[in-house]
């Protein structure tokens, strides 16, 4: 069973509902029509690119290839996470590329290896899109820790500094931080998981039931993503705060507070 | 034990310090006694190595205080914040996480330690349950001289500690600070600090 092809001509009718979009903008002038059409251009674009590049990476299948291509995902989330988290993270890209890399790394494999058990663990259909998806989900939650973390260091200064005072070391004193902005960053996937099924189906099982998969298959892919997904950005949030800590205080423990500001 | 060698510190535009010479020996007790806004958080900052003077050196235990000897030297002092600030939770929680530290893990600390003070200071024993966050200000000085009496440290740095309580409560610790051989520097506008053996300082601008 194969999903349904979509034909040339079904493409273009499918763009024609971009026309009364627009029209709609205009008309209830909300203002955003130019940023549209700037969206649906870069999609065309970034998208075109993907699926002409992906059947060739498919066909090549080649592990270094596809190691790379992961990599250079990792640079990208690493990158984005960075420029919206409003800091001034210069120093932190590497430990943020390293945060995402390590957990998404360890995690991939144990999904080929123990639970799909491919004999090729570095199969590119699997490795890039179930890749894609982790770090998609780590740059977000990734993106709330280090935010919430700095602003709850900024805000509780005197407690971190009451701790440092009575005996705590840096790490010690911005423990309470580090849990806090844990679990703010995580609650959205707890809430996601306790919620799934109910309201829309996730998007891999949406995914597999088009391309003609048995539902229960989907159903058990599905249960794999979300744990796995779960595992990776916890791994890489801690892994993240804990790189945090190290750069975001200098020699004195006091908070770097040039890092908080957007240059 | 604590001494200050020709220390300029300022602060934005503001001179708190200006070739300031102090000398502490073992067992002094010290009042900050200057008028607000003249440094005197910063002169507690500076020993605890959070800020680096100007100029001039600060030394404890005859060494310069440096970003290698920081740990050290805050290893041997307690210190009570003006807010006397204890991280968000239940206040049994908050004392077990502390002694928790690498650093306080030698003290010999528990609940019953703790229970005793609150009866010393008055402290219900419910206190135990409710969250550092709601309790009164008077109340949380009085835990964080519970704290630093159980902390033990040779050094105490106290920041007005005991502005929230009255004269009753107060004199407790002043009695305390009075017959302790532990070093103190403490802050406080309050006439009732300036009592023997406490020495007075008013100016930190030579």
């Amino acid at each position: 069973m194969n999903a349904a092809d979509i034909s040339i001509s079904g493409l273009l009718l499918g763009l024609l509902l971009i026309a009364p979009t627009l029209l709609i903008i205009w008309r209830l002038k909300l203002g955003f029509n130019q940023k549209l059409l700037v969206a649906v251009g870069r999609m065309l674009i970034q998208l075109g690119f993907v699926g002409v590049y992906l059947k060739y990476i498919f066909l090549l299948d080649n592990a270094f290839v596809n190691l790379a291509y992961i990599l250079l995902m990792v640079l990208f989330a690493a990158l984005s996470g960075i420029r919206n988290s409003s800091l001034r993270l210069k120093k932190l890209l590497f430990p943020t590329f390293t945060a995402m890399l390590l957990p998404t790394l360890f995690t991939i494999f144990y999904f080929n290896l123990a639970i799909v058990q491919i004999d090729h663990i570095f199969q590119a259909n699997i490795l890039i899109p179930i890749a894609g998806l982790m770090l998609g989900n780590t740059l977000k939650t990734n993106i709330v820790a280090l935010k919430s973390f700095f602003n709850i260091a900024q805000k509780e200064e005197k407690t971190y500094l009451f701790l440092l005072a009575n005996g705590a070391t840096k790490n010690e004193a911005a423990r309470p931080f580090l849990k806090e902005a844990i679990r703010t960053a995580m609650a959205p996937n707890l809430a996601t998981m306790a919620t799934v099924g109910l309201v829309s189906l996730p998007g891999v099982m949406t995914g597999q039931i088009l391309g003609g998969s048995d539902p229960m298959l989907a159903v058990k892919y599905q249960i794999m993503v979300m744990i796995i997904i779960f595992f990776n950005s916890l791994l890489s949030n801690i892994l993240q705060l804990l790189f945090a800590i190290r750069n975001g205080f200098d020699n004195r423990d006091q908070l770097n507070k040039e890092l908080l500001s957007k240059a | 034990m604590i001494r200050f060698k020709n220390v300029s510190l300022q602060l934005g535009n503001k001179q708190l310090l200006k070739n300031f010479n102090l000398r502490i020996s073992k067992g002094d007790k010290v009042l900050l006694a200057a008028e607000s806004g003249t440094g005197k958080t910063s002169l507690l900052r500076l020993i605890l190595g959070f800020n680096a003077p100007d100029e001039g050196r600060i030394l404890f235990n005859k060494k310069v205080i440096t970003t290698e000897t920081i740990h050290k030297v805050r290893r041997q002092i307690a210190y009570l914040s003006q807010d006397v600030d204890f991280p968000n939770g239940k206040v049994s929680e908050v004392f077990k996480d502390i002694f928790d530290f690498e650093a306080n893990r030698h003290i010999n600390f528990s609940e019953e330690r703790l229970i005793e003070k609150l009866d010393e200071f008055n402290l219900a024993h419910e206190i135990l349950n409710k969250n550092t966050s709601i309790i009164s200000g008077g109340e949380r000085q009085r835990l964080g001289w519970a704290l630093i009496q159980l902390l033990d440290r040779s050094v105490l740095l106290l920041d007005e500690p005991t502005s929230a309580m009255d004269e009753k409560q107060k004199q407790r610790f002043i009695d305390f600070v009075a017959n302790t051989n532990k070093t103190v520097i403490c802050v406080s506008h309050d006439p009732v600090w300036q009592i023997e053996p406490m020495k007075t300082i008013t100016s930190f601008i030579a």
